[in-house]
This record gives structure tokens, C-alpha cells and sequence, in this order.
């Protein structure tokens, strides 16, 4: 049947009663699959996507005894959750809060069978800024999900023996968007961006390590904590540096001025092969570079040498730009004074209109070359 | 429904206890009347206060049947066991720690049955041993207290604090963590944890230049055998074996200066060179013989006309054009003369030319000399 073919009214009262926890085994099971396979069209996403009582039934359903039904209802809600209008009509919803309090509780289930499912369902929940708003303020007005936690089951290997939970990694990097998800991270108490760090050079998974190094990059946006990620506390420039390093050696000299992570590397070191990964991590060592301490650190620690050597092994050409902005603050002047904070430094609009279309010209490049 | 604290906590224990295991494995290789650490480990097992049913149908354990016996002499173990702790505990506070860990020692050979009791007696006796300065000693009863109780927060930071100590950075990271995990905020493991973790970026740093450095050494004798190959010199030692780059010895050399064939940035080797004079059992030493340089070049610089006679040349006869240059062939007793003209390069491409322990020798006489008639006879001389 051709998805244009259907109107919504009948197919909700046509269906809607069977999509329910109640309805008999034999029946709310292919009736889910079907959904399964409506969903997994554009217009079938868009066409269920605007129901909120369909919605509301597949919330129901991944509550549903049969595993097979909470497998086929997950596998549904992550379709239609590739929509960003589907996501904010499922926040909308009536008892959100719980539905969300309720998937988190099933993340850090540790023998949870779905565990994974419900990541993916999270992660392309959060994708949008607005939704990952949403969700951090469920998660802050909730004493049951802490971000610490998260952090923490992110970064125990084996967690759950059900799941892999590497998408548990973009969800906490759409969360990082928010503020108050940030604090939690950088609670300076604890041990909690530490505790990510080591992960930025997870080979085992793409997903994870993607993840982990957008959210520090996102950690690297308040200027407050730079001084203190900088620090000896946390380390994050060893961290951030080690991926783009490779397996090159410098003179003694050169060489000592180093952090210590990134001296005397072994010389089957191997940079980080995803050009996305090592564009962030650029974009994170340049967000350091906002405040004149953090410059003068980064100018220090001989970083200049890790990227002059990144640039030439460099075979995206989508990242020079990023190489070239970090490469100009390292080597450059100081700035006068009163320009010392980068991010503040007023930028006349017709340049800001220019930088945006060169901007926009790379990221074109880039999505081109990603796709080829 | 969240249990992930509990994993966790079973997640670290898996690793704390492979690591006992590895402690234990090296605790085994020494030998003595000394219990080993395994042997402590295993009889916790039947420790009393693991004991949850007693098996009348098999034999009592010692342990058993003592408190089956004090039971019914209405004597209490864990109150003894309880007094040891609290006479451990004042001779602690006065710093006498031998004394303290004495009194600890007795309450744990009581074998109470309060797991808690045992995890303080183990886990105070740890601190004891850690004042002593017996690291050792005292992580392995941190060990031990945290078999008894494994959330016992004071075992757990002291065992890190031994392995720190021991600068044993990695564990100590672990058993952070494993505190950790059960008080997130716990500010002296926070501070352990940050230390342990800069400790070891520091020591694994410094692994790494010594592996670079053994690197850049292999790789430099690598290209000085392989220099010296191309050259079709022989090198004693290496002509029965063939060609072996690892056989570094062949260019090692005893000699006061140290000097010792190189290969420079142009691919020139330098060697080591031993002129002697047996008329006089006298000897040159030159460090650093450019293998394109000719003997002339240096004898000229040794014995010109600007140069004062040597010591012991009270003959003044040691003249550039009155000199012969040999170099002995010991397996055949023969010598072979070489013109001065000769490059140290050309010399050494010698077809019976040997290098022995790294400096190649030869042999200066007075041309016409009494000596040299002498000298000479012992050999067959094959002229150059």
C-alpha cells in the first residue's frame, strides 16, 4: 500500500487500539512491524510523525512484555526521531518527563536487553539544539539520571554485557549543549571530564570516540574553566593534542617543551584517522586559545610543532582551514591589548559576512568530500 | 533499578583481584618459613566469618572447634579480638607502631567471626605498617581487610596510598577509582588519583625516551655494520657467522679513550687506529682515523720535520720516507706491507685484512733497521 494512499484519521482509529500494551499478543506484533517498515521511508516518518497518538502508543509499547515488541518499537521510534519536527512534537508530549526519566533509567539498567536501541532512540532525540535543551532540563529537575553517572557508565568498559552503549557518547555530546549539563561535567570535585579524556583515543568504536571528543569540545566553550582545564588537575591539552600527533621525532629541544603525554611517542603512533574527529579536537585546542593565559599555555607547550607536523599529513583538505586558524594564533603576535579575549573582539559585520561565506565554502567542501 | 553502582564496584573488584593475583604470583617465587601472601589469601577463605553453616559431618577446623569451645566457656572471641584492637589503637596514637602492629597481629590470630571487626584489625594494621615505612607489608593487609570488607573506605585509600609509595602509579589509579566509585567525592582519593594519573604520564614518558633512545642506538649501530659491511671489511668475529647486525661487539672496543669506529653524516667511517713500534714496544693511538686520510697524512703529522723526535726515538731515525708499514695476518704468521700512499679505506679492503676488537693495528719499522731485518724473519712478508 502506497503510504499516499492513507489518511491519518482512519488509520488511528483503525490501529490505535491495537498498538497498546493490552492489545493480544498475535496482533499488536505485526501491527508494530508494520509501523516498522512505514517508518522507514521518508514519507512514512513524516506521515506517522504527526500523530501524536501514534506516538504516544510506541511510547507505551516500548514498555511491552515481548522483547520483540520493545525491539520493533524502539527500531520505530528511532526512525521517526530522525525528524526534527517528530522529536519536538514526541517533548511535547504529555508525560515526557517520565518517558525520558524512564529511557535514561533503562540506559543505566546494566543488564537492560534494549540498552542500545534506547541509545540510538536518545542520541537522534537530543540531535537539535532546542531538544537537547529539553532534555537537560527533565534531566536537572530530576534527582534520578545524573550526568555524572552517565559519564561514569560511558566510561566503564562492559557496562551492561547486553549492550556496547556507544551511543550513549552522542547523546551526552547533544546534552553538552546545555549549560547545565556542562557544570555537571566540569564539577571540579569530582573526577567526571577526567574520566572522559582517556576516551578521545577509544579506537574500538567511532561512535564513542566522536561522541566524547564533541562533548569535550563543547566543555572547551566556557572561558572560566580554561584555566583549569589547562591545568595539571585535568590535563586536556596532552589529551586533545595526542590523537593529531604522529609518529614524528623532534630535537631534544623541541622535543622537552612538550606535554609529557606527547614526548618520545613510539614510532608506530598513529594520527586519528577520522578527518571529523580531528577537525573537532582542532576546533577545541582553537577554543582554548580564546583567553591570553590559555594562548600563552597552548604557545608553551610546543603545540605549534604537533600541528606544523598534522598540516603536512594533512589529507583532508577541509581541515586546512581549521590547521591554518590554529596555526596563525600559535605562531602569530599578540594581539593589542583590549583584544586579548578573542571571543569578545568586536568583528565589523562586513567581515563577519565574509568569514561566514568562506565558512560556509568549507563546510560545503567538506559534507562534498565526505560523501565521495 | 539502577544497579551500575554495584557493577561497578564488581567491575573494579575483578581488577583489584587480578592484580592481587599478579602480587601474589611474585609473592610466591620467594621462598621461606614465612607464609606466603597466597597462602594468607587462602586460608581467609575458611576464615570463621565466612563460615555461614557449620558441617558437623566432617572434622572441625582448629579455628572451628576453639570456638565451639569458647562458645560454651561463655567466652566471647570478638571481645578479645575487640581488646587487641583497642590496645593496637593507643600504642598507634603514641607512635609506637611496632607495638600496635603486635597487638593487631593478636586480634587477627583470634579469627573473630565480625567481618567488620577483621576488616579494621587488617585495615589498621595496614596503617601501622604503612608508618613503618613497610609498604608492602601494608598493602597487602589492605588487601586482606577490604576480602572482609569491601566497601572499607580506609583500607581502600590506604592501599593507594601504598601503591604511590611504591610508585606504582597505575594501581594506585585503580584503587582510586574503586573508592571512587563508591564516594564520588572522597577529596583525598581525588587528590591520590590526580597525582597517581601525573606520576605516571611522567613515568611513561620516561619509558618511552629510554625505548627511543635504545631505538636511535639500534639503528645507528645497524647503519655502522652495515657501513662497514658494504665496505667488504672483515670484521674478527664476523666472518665465520656471517652477517649479524646485532653482533654490536665486534666494534666494542677497551681502550682508555673509548674511541670507537663511526659513521659520520657524509657515510665516512672514522675508526679507532693502533700504530706500534715492537722496536721499541712502544704504541701510537690514533681516536679518529678518516678512512679516506692516508698513512702518509698522519705519519707526516706524527714524524715530520716540524715535529720533535719522540721520547723514545734517541736515534732520530724515525723519518716519514724511512718507515715501513705492515699489518700481521696472526693465522698465517704473515706481513703485509703497505705503501704509505694508501688510504686507511684501501688498507682495510685488504683481502686478509682482520679487524680485531674494533681498531685496526699496524705495525711501524725503521726501514733497513737491524730490528726490521730481525723482526721480519719470523714471517713471511708479502709486499704491498
Amino acid at each position: 500500500m502506497n503510504v499516499k494512499d492513507l489518511d491519518l484519521g482512519h488509520l488511528e482509529t483503525e490501529f490505535a487500539p491495537i498498538l497498546t500494551v493490552s492489545a493480544p499478543p498475535h496482533v499488536k506484533k505485526p501491527a508494530i512491524e508494520y509501523f516498522l517498515g512505514l517508518t522507514g521511508t521518508d514519507e512514512g516518518k513524516m506521515f506517522i510523525g504527526t500523530s501524536d497518538k501514534f506516538i504516544k502508543n510506541i511510547l507505551d509499547l516500548t514498555e511491552d512484555p515481548d522483547d520483540a515488541v520493545v525491539k520493533a518499537s524502539y527500531e520505530t521510534l528511532i526512525n521517526l526521531a530522525t525528524l526534527d519536527s517528530t522529536c519536538q512534537r514526541i517533548l511535547k508530549c504529555k508525560n515526557c518527563s517520565d518517558v525520558i526519566i524512564t529511557n535514561f533509567e533503562k540506559i543505566m539498567d546494566p543488564k537492560y536487553k534494549h540498552a542500545d536501541l534506547v541509545c540510538k532512540f536518545l542520541s537522534n532525540l537530543t540531535r537539535s539544539e532546542e531538544c537537547a535543551q529539553k532534555v537537560a532540563e527533565i534531566i536537572k529537575d530530576t534527582d534520578k539520571v545524573k550526568v555524572v553517572k552517565l559519564v561514569t557508565i560511558l566510561c566503564t568498559k562492559d557496562y551492561n554485557s547486553n549492550a556496547d552503549l556507544h551511543y550513549l557518547a552522542p547523546i551526552l555530546a547533544n546534552l553538552s549543549q546545555s549549560r547545565h549539563i556542562r557544570d555537571e561535567i566540569l564539577n571540579r570535585d569530582q573526577w567526571v571530564i577526567q574520566r572522559l579524556l582517556p576516551f578521545v583515543s577509544y579506537m574500538e568504536s567511532d561512535i564513542r570516540r566522536l561522541g566524547v571528543v564533541s562533548c569535550i569540545k563543547n566543555c572547551c566553550f566556557d572561558e572560566e574553566h580554561h584555566d583549569w582545564l589547562l591545568s595539571d588537575k585535568v590535563d586536556i591539552l596532552s589529551y586533545l593534542l595526542l590523537p593529531l600527533a604522529g609518529p614524528e621525532e623532534f630535537d631534544d629541544d623541541d622535543m622537552e617543551k612538550l606535554p609529557d603525554r606527547l614526548q618520545y611517542l613510539p614510532p608506530d603512533k598513529t594520527r586519528e584517522p577520522k578527518a571529523e574527529i580531528r577537525r573537532i579536537l582542532l576546533q577545541a585546542i582553537l577554543k582554548l586559545c580564546a583567553t591570553r593565559d590559555g594562548r600563552q599555555y597552548i604557545k608553551d607547550k610546543n603545540t605549534y610543532v604537533i600541528i606544523r607536523e598534522l598540516h603536512k599529513s594533512e589529507g583532508q583538505r577541509s581541515n586546512i582551514p581549521a590547521i591554518m586558524n590554529l596555526i596563525d594564533i600559535l605562531i602569530g603576535d599578540e594581539p593589542e591589548p583590549g583584544m586579548e579575549n578573542l571571543h569578545q573582539v568586536e568583528i565589523p559585520d562586513h567581515l563577519k559576512e565574509k568569514f561566514k561565506k568562506e565558512d560556509e565554502e568549507d563546510e560545503k567542501e567538506y559534507i562534498a568530500e565526505k560523501s565521495s | 533499578m539502577p544497579e551500575s553502582k554495584e557493577e561497578k564496584i564488581r567491575r573494579l573488584n575483578q581488577e583489584l583481584e587480578d592484580f592481587i593475583a599478579a602480587e601474589v604470583a611474585k609473592s610466591q617465587e620467594k621462598t621461606g618459613d614465612e607464609k606466603s601472601f597466597e597462602e594468607i589469601l587462602q586460608e581467609i577463605e575458611t576464615h570463621p566469618a565466612f563460615m555461614k553453616d557449620v558441617d558437623y559431618t566432617k572434622p572441625l577446623s582448629k579455628e572451628m572447634e576453639g570456638l565451639m569451645r569458647i562458645k560454651y566457656e561463655q567466652q566471647d572471641p570478638t571481645c578479645n579480638a575487640e581488646a587487641f584492637k583497642e590496645d593496637g589503637n593507643v600504642e598507634f596514637k603514641k607512635k609506637r607502631y611496632d607495638i600496635a602492629v603486635d597487638n593487631y597481629t593478636a586480634g587477627i590470630k583470634i579469627k573473630c567471626p565480625d567481618k567488620t571487626l577483621n576488616a579494621v584489625l587488617y585495615s589498621n594494621r595496614a596503617a601501622a605498617q604503612f608508618y613503618k615505612q613497610n609498604y608492602r607489608s601494608a598493602l597487602q593487609d589492605a588487601i586482606i581487610a577490604r576480602k572482609f570488607k569491601p566497601d572499607h573506605m580506609k583500607a581502600i585509600v590506604r592501599g593507594a596510598q601504598c601503591c604511590m609509595e611504591m610508585k606504582k602509579y597505575a594501581e594506585a589509579s585503580l584503587w582510586s577509582d574503586l573508592g571512587l566509585a563508591i564516594d564520588e567525592t572522597n577529596t583525598v582519593l581525588l587528590e591520590i588519583k590526580q597525582k597517581a594519573e601525573k606520576l605516571r604520564s611522567i613515568q611513561e614518558k620516561e619509558r618511552r625516551k629510554e625505548e627511543a633512545k635504545e631505538r636511535k642506538e639500534l639503528a645507528e649501530h645497524k647503519k655502522l655494520i652495515t657501513t662497514i659491511k658494504s665496505r667488504g671489511i672483515r670484521l674478527a668475529g664476523l666472518a665465520d657467522k656471517g652477517y649479524d647486525p646485532l653482533l654490536f661487539t665486534n666494534v666494542e672496543l677497551h681502550n682508555p679513550s673509548g674511541a670507537k669506529v663511526y659513521v659520520d653524516a657524509e657515510n665516512t667511517l672514522h675508526w679507532p687506529v693502533l700504530f706500534m713500534y715492537p722496536e721499541h714496544t712502544q704504541t701510537d693511538y690514533i681516536e679518529d682515523f678518516n678512512e679516506n686520510h692516508t698513512f702518509e697524512d698522519h705519519i707526516f703529522h706524527m714524524f715530520g720535520p716540524d715535529v720533535p723526535p719522540a721520547s723514545w726515538d734517541l736515534d732520530k731515525k724515525y723519518k716519514p720516507e724511512n718507515l715501513l708499514i705492515y699489518y700481521e695476518d696472526k693465522e698465517k704468521t704473515t706481513l703485509h706491507q703497505i705503501s704509505p700512499s694508501c688510504t686507511l679505506l684501501e688498507a682495510l679492503q685488504n683481502k686478509w685484512f682482520l679487524v680485531d676488537a674494533g681498531t685496526p693495528c699496524f705495525i711501524i719499522l725503521v726501514n733497513n733497521s737491524r730490528f726490521q731485518q730481525h723482526f721480519v724473519k719470523e714471517y713471511s712478508v708479502i709486499p704491498s
